[in-house]
């Protein structure tokens, strides 16, 4: 690595800190470690709260020692997956600093999950066992050892003995086929972004923030719960996005860490609601999806201050952040100290301690997400200035990225668009209704089996189609548009559809 | 019941500019019409909330304008 370019992305991160927040914050290689310094250093600050009772860092410490010792009970042993299957709870809170600084492997599971997808990935990441938030219990199915999120009274369990190269986490990522994969993070990758989310400008310590961002996400669990425990924040859960939004001018978040699109409710809700919806944000963290220079300029205009990044969960959280939304609003900031970065036919490449070791058990997918020499590659194109500012400019991956941050595979849901016995072939594609980014299918109808169509009987056809299959789909994954063709799809020489019909 | 529908369009019209709701009406549909994603509902639903003083349950999940209103003639007072 240029030592040049080594020491500007060092200037432009610690620049964002105070000489206070510049000593008290360093690199701490294990959660463990993290949770020690936490509860050494803010020992009496609030650390977490269920919105009514507050756990400050010392309780904290000893309630999770409580945790694992009840592990222990259960005769599991270092290394084995524990998934916590919940809201982002205190329970949630305190189970993943247990599993994680007892030495376990924890799998955080979005509590949107239906019970069959539940088993499955319980059954493809080996889960020795599962917890579960109590309002999910009719979904927990059979044969999977498991109980609920509720605090049980055990003996005190000790600090595993850990290293950065132990195994921490595994974080779902869907990837351009269907199936979810599970990227293997250590420590000390964890840590790298939750360190690296302590980069904050206009001061991080002793701030306040909603969990909103679940922490099945990446994003959410590093730099919406570890980066705010590092600095000393109050962490209040969140059961409901709707209410947690809802609740702002109530808890009074300073700090918020979101996916552009809830950036966008903050400032909708602002204006119907006046300012003082969210007078106490100084801050909003947002990472998954690009900003629109619209929605930048809004949030600065409620006096809130923006800070841009792009990251991927094989990176354990943000790689780059752009402290300058305004002045460079197409760009991403600068790559994080202590990590390198090379394009190599315009494909953005990088290695640091923050890389997941690989998808677990799938050693197909982890040989294709790196080069021989151990780079990993995003799938993204990218440029960069003159000053080390990054841009990025397309992907190579074919994934539509929604506004809420989810990464859609096209591919995924024409694959059920084709089980359809009147389509013939089709195309999904990222389209706009008015300004929003939504997901839409262009048809080939098969003539054969539907006969001749008139615009009028194709349209309402199909639209009974798409909203069947909408039914079976996710939230995020759902059709809004559809056009029906009445020409085939330009093809490429290998009879594919052109994914450029233009 | 058309009162609620020109509540509902100015919410509307107050949260998201960008959408032009003119042509909004019972029929409606949140994500066909408008492209509302689930984050979009979720913050017309708050906006609804605070104007006409409701809570809609967890599980309400709302794909038209219509079961919007109809939802509301049911759930408040006049």
């Amino acid at each position: 690595m240029n030592q040049n370019i080594a020491d500007k992305q060092k200037e432009y991160f610690y620049s964002m800190l105070s000489d206070e927040e510049r000593d008290l914050l360093h690199y701490l290689p294990t959660v463990a470690d993290l949770l020690k310094f936490a509860a050494k250093e803010y020992a009496h600050l609030p650390a977490i709260s269920d919105g009514e009772s507050i756990t400050d860092y010392e309780q904290l410490e000893k309630r999770v020692a409580v945790r694992r010792g009840y592990l222990k009970s259960l005769g599991l042993k270092k290394g084995d997956r524990i998934a916590v299957y919940s809201q982002n709870t205190v329970e949630a809170m305190e189970l993943y600093l247990a599993i994680t600084t007892g030495g376990y492997v924890s799998l955080m599971l979005p509590a949107a999950l239906d019970s069959n997808t539940l088993f499955a990935l319980c059954k493809k990441f080996k889960i020795s066992h599962l917890f579960y938030d109590k309002t999910l219990a009719d979904n927990i199915p059979d044969g999977i050892s498991s109980c609920s999120t509720e605090f049980v009274v055990a003996s005190l369990g000790e600090y595993a003995n850990l290293k950065k190269e132990d195994i921490c986490s595994i974080c779902l990522t869907g990837g351009t086929t269907g199936t979810p994969k599970g990227a293997v993070l250590t420590h000390g990758a964890i840590m790298r972004g939750a360190f690296n989310g302590c980069f904050i400008p206009g001061g991080v310590l002793y701030q306040k923030y909603i969990a909103i961002l679940p922490f099945s996400h990446i994003f959410g669990l590093v730099k919406g719960f570890l980066s705010c425990l590092y600095t000393g924040g109050q962490v209040v859960e969140c059961r409901d996005i709707k209410r947690a939004f809802a609740e702002i001018p109530v808890h009074k978040p300073t700090t918020l860490i979101l996916v552009p699109g809830m950036a966008e409710i903050i400032v909708g809700l602002s204006k119907k609601m006046g300012k003082n919806y969210c007078s106490s944000l100084k801050t909003v963290v947002t990472g998954a999806a690009p900003v629109s220079p619209k929605l930048m300029k809004e949030l600065d205009a409620l006096g809130i201050n923006v800070l841009a990044g792009y990251g991927l969960t094989e990176g354990a959280n943000l790689s780059a952040g752009n402290k300058a939304v305004l002045e460079n609003p197409d760009s991403m900031g600068m790559i994080y100290p202590e990590q390198q970065f090379k394009t190599v036919d315009g494909e953005l490449l990088l290695k640091g301690d923050n890389l997941m070791l690989g998808y677990f058990e799938d050693e197909e997918a982890t040989k294709a997400a790196f080069d021989e020499d151990g780079w990993l590659k995003t799938g993204d194109l990218a440029k960069f200035d003159e000053n080390g500012n990054i841009y990025i400019v397309g992907r190579i991956k074919n994934l539509i990225i929604l506004d809420n941050g989810e990464n859609v595979s096209p591919e995924e849901i024409e694959e059920i668009f084709d089980r359809e016995e009147m389509i013939k072939d089709c195309l999904v594609k990222e389209d706009k209704i008015g300004e929003r980014t939504v997901i839409a299918i262009e048809i080939l109808p098969d003539y054969l089996v539907t006969g001749e169509m008139s615009d009028e009987a194709a349209s309402s056809a199909f639209s009974e189609v798409v909203s069947r299959i909408n039914k079976t789909l996710p939230d995020y994954k759902k059709v809004s548009k559809f056009t029906v063709r009445k020409e085939d799809f330009k093809r490429t020489g290998a009879m594919k559809i052109a994914r450029n019909q233009e | 019941m058309d009162d609620i529908l020109e509540k509902l369009k100015e919410i509307v019209s107050q949260t998201l500019p960008e959408i032009d709701v003119s042509d909004v009406t019972y029929n409606t549909s949140l994500r066909y019409d408008l492209g509302l994603d689930s984050i979009g509902t979720i913050m017309i639903g708050i906006a609804i909330e605070d104007e006409f003083g409701v809570m809609f349950p967890p599980e309400f999940s709302f794909e038209s304008v219509g079961e919007i209103c109809d939802y509301l003639e049911k759930n408040i007072d006049f």
